[in-house]
């Protein structure tokens, strides 16, 4: 076997060592049931043999003895096989528990630019998949291998007392075939590897003809054809190596079952001539038949369970690929596991207040790019202080926002809280105190209340009170702080605007220090954003307000405007200052959209 | 009743995608039913020729030449069963079919529910039924052809076995009835966990989770929800183990009586030792074989509401085809007293609205937040119809017109228009699929949609200019910022060949600079063309020959910029409490 086949067992070992340190009990008594199970069918074997044979060379207490061993043994077996589903759904549900958790809390782990990586990403995703299903299935395949394990082992150890040879030729039949399969299940696996982008695009494609966010545009546009010609161009090719794949399984499967059939032959042609000899009885026959039988299909229930296993195990490694990917030591204090045991602590500087946050200095390279997305940027943002930051599409607003929350680690210079790197910090804490609303914020498929305090505590009297200042009140009412929201499971749906306010309130219960605003009001009409900007601006007095907006009759009521352009702060100051450099970026921007409103009213 | 002949439906579906497959499939599962049955005989023959010390080796041969069979018989099985995959007759219907349904199919929830559960089982779940019931074919082939040969000994032995399954029969049925309800809500349960997980490894929401510090509540919830799952499939396996064991009891109890009455005819010399040994073989097989079928049956009975689901789903009507087509050179839009509900809605959403869109004309549809401007947009675009009233487009009732020429000399912005995730020429290409694919000067006039859209100069910086993949989904894609796709979609709309124009809020995230020269240039694109625009932002509709204000569903105020304001009503509200943002100061320095 290759390197990469070992490295691929290795994690098939951390999930069986997983199970028998954390669950001993489960782990052990499964393996005993499977050990009593394999041995009673050896029981049965030997019972059956002493039956025949009693019944051949008269009654008496022999037959009686072996026929309430035999169903006994049988009993037995039923007890077992009853309770094998039961331990292996235990021990299911906990690898199912298990390992989507420890997912769950790497993902948390794993700083923001990662996930700018599409290899990154790949990861992810396939770790998410394979954490959830392929687990389940690794364990199946695991109990399904060892039980033919022991089953074989105990029809071999009553068929060598018969003859050995018989062994050795069944044994031998049934190689070739289990090294033929696993080098099936190895192809299988590099087919769905490497089709994985053809598979997406496939799935894309699928999606953009019949889910309803694409299906309006995509028959306006009358494009639709030409997505299901694509489709299906697609499908062909995927489906065409898989086939090859399928059918090379088959042609090797004539080659295996041959073998099997053969050794099968030949056993029956030892056998006769051994019963033409005299050297075995009639008893002897009957058990041999019954455990050819138990044989072969043990046998094949192995190779077929260690070959999906071997393949199983190859998508495992993706999950451990991803657990065990580095949480880079430079961010290693972006750790936001909740609750998890690697909490790590910052240095130890306890955050009261934001007084200050400040860029010295800082410029921020994506993975990769050439120019910068932010250039030498030097920043204060005072506690209670109210900010607009403005500039074209592209100009590095988001980037600013990400840095500022410790999303990303400046490339060159520092950003610092209240004095401090805020590398040094707890982000925990840090989080405390200052948060933030996106442009693409989450629409919670949870209840009403729970999508404002996401895991706070409830406190109704603080929700209404917020509600009421994002004009949300009657919304609230309508639909109580217990009603289920998104229509994905069954809630009601609410429009892009309301989405937007709420997400908006999400931030404000938090009642944090500091609070960002990436585009909130992108969806809202134009009265709406009126009356939020109000109410913002009644709220700055008790926190700072950094705020990212186009439009600039809203960024005018800020205490202090920052003008980027690639990457760089080419103006700042209050509105007024602003308005009276001549030729001014901010300025020039700002009549353009005014005169607009300006004409209407002369007028 | 129902189910019964969806899955005759469904074999038929099987059968015209490809009778030859198919056929060879139901012939290769029968013959794989009947083959262990004559191995069984011939081994019969076998034991008694050793017995009788004479030379077994024909036999031998014989038996050499039925495992070759058996053997080939399998593999063309396999070949034809992928062979027949490759063909994926069924998940080509469902798709086309996706792509032909009326588009208000996937406003009406039913309907787009069935499509979500139709398209998520096409795979997996055409294979299953086809696979329970082929297998169902050939265990009740075994069964009969096993149940032939233990009655060669005595009749009663089959029997027995009948007799002990029917209990079985019975008790798995229930099962699945029983369970039924309970897996739905597993089933519920499961896809809320992985929504979770969605939430937690999206790039888009993470970043929201950590700064608000989500985590750990959704790390709660999942627990919650996974335990409550996992209760709920403990009581259904217990169940089902109880009964697992009532019927290993009861086959226990019927291989006993098998035997016992075998030993009986053995010793009072009525079948030979040959003859028991291979009956004891068959005694299990045939048991196996009842089992398996049940457990079959049962699997093909839990698919059926799936084959019912595709059928269904496949036999809702398309979209009209035929219509009246018409002079589309100018186009002239009038509403009638149109007033329309959502299915299953009882509010109105629009009400008795009316007024025209002349050739020419710019119009600005403006209105809160929930007034139903996207709904006017859905109607004028034939999605859905009125409930009452008309839409006269040149004279002619919506309801006629031939719903593909009439969309084709459309364009259209939509607020949430689609990030393809292809490369920039196919995103704007896609505006006009013909033009795109047909014309030489295809590229030319691309370049030209995104001059006038100034996507030109974000393609400038992208590392294969035009050829450059956005988005994110796959690899190698450069992400856009919002402002910037919108600038796409409106190049796509650009690209089109279109008489009439919606945009629906198209410059929402589009800095100011950019959208006034946006705006220029669209009035300059839509020169001698009739267009329709949606917008928040006041100032921007000076631009319009006609303002059309809803509210609440009603049109309440109409006409030029000037005349709205001097009006005083609903408009000059509005209009005032934006300008109030630039204030009193706001003078043009």
């Amino acid at each position: 076997m290759t390197l990469k086949s070992l490295k691929s067992l290795k994690s098939l070992y951390f999930v069986m060592k997983a199970i028998f340190v954390e669950k001993p009990l489960l782990g052990f008594g499964t393996v005993a049931v499977f050990v009593l199970s394999s041995a009673m069918i050896s029981l049965q074997l030997q019972s059956i043999k002493k039956v025949v044979d009693a019944l051949f060379h008269g009654m008496g207490m022999n037959l009686l003895i072996w026929l309430t061993v035999l169903i006994l043994s049988y009993l037995t077996l039923i007890l077992a096989n009853t309770v094998k589903p039961l331990l292996e759904f235990h021990i299911r549900e906990w690898l199912n528990f298990k390992y989507p958790l420890e997912f769950i809390q790497k993902s948390l782990r794993t700083p923001m630019v990662s996930f700018d990586s599409p290899e990154f990403y790949d990861k992810l995703n396939r770790a998410r998949e394979d954490s959830q299903t392929k687990m389940a299935d690794l364990l199946r395949l695991t109990l399904l291998m060892f039980s033919a394990i022991f089953n074989v082992f105990a029809v071999v150890a009553t068929l060598i007392q018969i003859h050995p040879w018989l062994i050795v030729m069944i044994a031998a039949s049934s190689f070739p075939g289990f090294y033929l399969t696993i080098q099936t299940g190895k192809k299988t696996h590099a087919v769905n590897r490497y089709q994985t982008p053809e598979w997406r695009l496939h799935y894309y494609l699928n999606r953009l003809i019949s889910t309803k966010e694409n299906a309006r545009e995509v028959r306006v546009l009358g494009i639709q054809d030409y997505l299901y010609q694509m489709w299906s161009k697609l499908g062909n090719t995927i489906r065409n190596q898989t086939r090859d794949i399928e059918i090379q399984h088959a042609k090797r499967t004539i080659f295996t079952d041959m073998l099997a059939k053969g050794a099968n032959l030949v056993c029956l042609a030892i056998l006769g001539s051994m019963f033409i000899a005299g050297s075995i009885t009639i008893g002897s026959i009957a058990l041999i038949f019954r455990a050819i039988r138990y044989f072969q299909e043990n046998m094949f229930q192995f190779m077929e369970s260690a070959s999906q296993l071997y393949t199983h195990s190859l998508f495992i490694e993706d999950i451990f690929v991803f657990l065990g990917t580095e949480e880079e030591k430079e961010t290693g204090r972006d750790s936001t596991s909740h609750g998890a045991s690697h909490n790590r602590t910052g240095h130890g500087h306890r955050l009261k207040r934001i007084e200050t946050i400040e860029f010295q200095n800082v410029s921020f390279y994506y993975p990769g790019a050439a120019t910068p997305a932010l250039d030498q940027v030097n920043f204060v943002w005072r506690f209670g202080e109210k900010i607009a930051l403005v500039g074209e599409n592209g100009a590095g607003k988001s980037t600013f926002v990400h840095l500022l929350l410790g999303l990303y680690k400046p490339t060159t210079g520092q950003v610092r809280v209240n004095g401090i790197p805020l590398e040094e910090l707890n982000l925990q804490e840090y989080y405390e105190r200052i948060t933030a609303t996106f442009q693409d914020f989450n629409k919670y498929s949870f209840s009403f209340r729970e999508n404002i305090t996401l895991g706070r505590k409830a406190n109704d009297q603080l929700i209404s009170e917020i509600a009421e200042q994002m004009n949300m009140s009657d919304l609230l009412r309508e639909r109580g702080l217990n009603a289920q929201l998104g229509s994905e499971f069954g809630g009601g749906e609410l429009s892009g605007g309301q989405w937007q306010k709420l997400a908006i309130c999400r931030s404000l219960y938090r009642q944090p220090d500091m609070i960002i605003m990436d585009e909130p009001t992108a969806s809202l009409d134009p009265i709406a954003e009126v009356e939020i900007f109000k109410n913002i601006a009644d709220l700055s007095d008790s926190m700072g307000v950094l705020l990212i907006s186009h439009r600039l009759g809203s960024a005018k009521q800020a205490d202090r405007i920052i003008f980027l352009e690639k990457g760089r702060i080419v103006e700042e100051g209050s509105h007024d200052t602003l308005m009276e450099i001549p030729m001014g970026k901010y300025r020039d921007l700002y009549n353009i959209q005014a005169e607009w409103y300006k004409e209407g009213i002369q007028n | 009743m129902k189910n019964v002949s969806a899955l005759f439906w469904y074999i038929r579906r099987l059968y015209f995608i490809s009778p030859m497959l198919f056929i060879t499939l139901i012939i290769s599962s029968l013959l794989i039913a009947v083959l262990p049955t004559l191995e069984m005989i011939l081994l019969k023959e076998l034991i008694m020729e050793i017995q009788h010390k004479e030379s077994f080796y024909s036999t031998l041969a014989l038996m050499a030449a039925l495992a070759l069979i058996l053997i080939l018989t399998m593999c063309i099985k396999s070949i034809s069963m992928s062979k027949f995959w490759a063909l994926e007759g069924l998940r080509g219907d469902v798709v086309t079919k996706a792509s032909l349904l009326r588009l208000d199919a996937f406003e009406t929830p039913q309907l787009y529910d069935l499509m979500q559960r139709v398209s998520d089982g096409i795979g997996f779940r055409t294979k299953s039924i086809t696979e329970a019931l082929l297998n169902s074919i050939t265990s009740v082939a075994a069964i009969i052809s096993t149940s032939l040969l233990l009655a060669s000994a005595s009749p009663w032995i089959p029997v027995v076995i009948l007799m002990f399954s029917i209990p079985y029969m019975i008790l798995k049925y229930r099962h699945s009835q029983e369970t039924y309800d309970v897996e739905k809500e597993i089933t519920k349960n499961q896809r809320f966990l992985d929504y979770l997980l969605k939430l937690m490894s999206e790039r888009e929401s993470i970043k929201e989770i950590k700064v608000l510090q989500g985590g750990s509540f959704i790390i709660k919830k999942w627990i919650t929800t996974f335990q409550e799952n996992k209760e709920k499939k403990n009581q259904v396996l217990i169940r089902q183990s109880k009964r697992a064991f009532s019927y290993q009891l009861l086959t226990l109890i019927s291989i006993s009586i098998s035997f016992a009455i075998l030993i009986y005819l053995t010793v009072n010399d009525h079948i030979g030792l040959a003859t028991l040994i291979v009956m004891l073989e068959t005694v299990f097989l045939c048991q196996a074989n009842w089992e398996g079928s049940t457990q079959h049956f049962s699997q093909l009975y839990g698919h059926l509401f799936y084959a019912a689901d595709l059928r269904a789903f496949l036999s809702y009507p398309d979209e009209e085809k035929q219509g009246i087509s018409f002079d589309d050179s100018r186009i002239h839009i009038r509403f009638e007293n149109v007033s329309f509900k959502y299915p299953q809605s009882e509010q109105y959403a629009l009400r008795n609205v009316s007024f025209e869109i002349l050739p020419g004309e710019k119009a600005a549809l403006i209105g809160v937040n929930g007034a139903g401007k996207s709904t006017l947009v859905k109607l004028l675009l034939g999605i859905f119809e009125p409930t009452e009233g008309t839409i006269y487009i040149n004279g002619i009732d919506l309801k006629d017109l031939d719903k593909r020429t009439w969309r084709n000399a459309v364009g259209v912005v939509f607020q949430d228009f689609v990030r393809y995730q292809f490369h920039v020429a196919d995103n704007v290409g896609f505006g006009d699929i013909e033009q795109y694919r047909d014309s030489d000067r295809a590229m030319e006039k691309i370049v030209q949609a995104s001059e006038k859209s100034f996507l030109d100069q974000i393609v400038k910086n992208l590392p294969y200019s035009y050829q450059t993949r956005l988005g994110k989904y796959f690899d190698g894609g450069v992400e856009l910022s919002g402002g910037q796709w919108q600038k796409v979609a409106i190049a796509r709309a650009y690209f089109r060949r279109f008489r009439f124009l919606i945009f629906d809020e198209p410059t929402s995230a589009i800095d100011p600079k950019s959208e006034v020269r946006l705006f220029q240039n669209f009035m300059e694109l839509t020169r001698e063309k009739s267009a329709l625009f949606i917008v928040h932002r006041l100032s921007t509709t000076r631009f319009a020959n006609r303002i059309l204000v809803l509210d609440d569903g009603r049109l309440v105020e109409q006409g030029t910029f000037q005349e709205l304001l001097n009006r005083n009503g609903e408009f000059a509200r509005i209009y005032y409490a934006q300008a109030e943002l630039y204030g009193k100061e706001g003078e043009v320095g």
